[in-house]
């Protein structure tokens, strides 16, 4: 095997590990955010459709094939919104209750302020921090050119590593520092949080 | 995840607090103002899913 194709599998290994573990962080997503639908999207495809067909209705335009082209533009519009009502907008975080008591002049109430669920639970964040590779290997030259040959005879890999002929790769994965969207995620969510503070 | 705070919604004070423990409904006071905050009970399983899916996520890649 060349060295470019050695090093290109333990790339691969370890990109694959990456992508698993974004996998896995991006699926949990739709725990923390839903779909916030923009009213004013909606609002402006369906106009245009609605004018259309008023259009139609003023001129008097009687034909069939018109008016189908219209009825299939306001049919997916429908169509559109009731399947993707992500499309149509952005994605708002979804928020939990923390409830306080208050003392007002007729006693103690409870008081509700709304709290993104992201600030309570945080996302975990992890990523390949380390990648260790046990290979017993013979380097020799052929035709100007570097191979690598993996020895046979050695121990396998252990559970949870993955082996590659008698080459052992083991990933370790580790928590890593936020990133720059969680960040401002979390800035804004302190700010959503201090709007909420009693006058 | 036991090292979290939320602003206190009276004093904004961070109130340190246990994730775990108040989804199980305990509550927690603001070091400063003493203010009372717990989870209500409408919002208990939607944070229960998130908690539960986090810790599922964490031991998959311990």
């Amino acid at each position: 095997m060349k060295v470019a194709q050695f090093i290109d599998v333990i790339h691969r290994a370890i990109q694959s590990s990456n992508e698993t573990l974004t996998r896995q962080q991006t699926n949990i997503f739709e725990t923390y955010f839903e779909p916030a639908g923009d009213p004013e999207d909606i609002d402006s495809s369906l106009e245009a459709v609605i004018n259309d067909m008023r259009l139609a209705l003023q001129s008097g335009e009687n034909n069939a094939e018109a008016q189908e082209h219209i009825l299939g533009r306001l049919k997916k519009q429908i169509h559109e919104i009731a399947l993707h009502p992500s499309k149509t907008g952005t994605l708002k975080p979804k928020t939990i209750t923390i409830q306080m008591p208050e003392q007002t002049a007729d006693g103690v109430r409870m008081s509700e302020v709304h709290v993104p669920l992201l600030a309570i639970i945080p996302c975990s964040n992890t990523k390949v921090a380390e990648t260790r590779i046990k290979a017993s290997v013979n380097l020799r030259e052929e035709n100007s050119e570097l191979l690598v040959e993996l020895l046979k005879g050695q121990p396998a890999g252990n559970a949870g590593e993955t082996s590659i002929g008698n080459t052992v790769i083991d990933i370790t994965i580790a928590p890593q520092e936020s990133t720059e969207g969680l960040k401002a995620l979390t800035a804004g969510i302190e700010r959503s949080l201090r709007s909420q503070l009693p006058l | 995840m036991n090292h979290l705070s939320i602003p206190c919604p009276t004093c904004a004070t961070p109130i340190p607090f246990d994730p775990a423990l108040l989804i199980s409904g305990q509550q927690f006071a603001c070091p400063k103002c003493a203010s009372m905050i717990g989870i209500s009970r409408e919002s208990i399983p939607l944070a229960k899913e998130a908690f539960e899916k986090q810790k599922q996520l964490k031991k998959q890649n311990t």
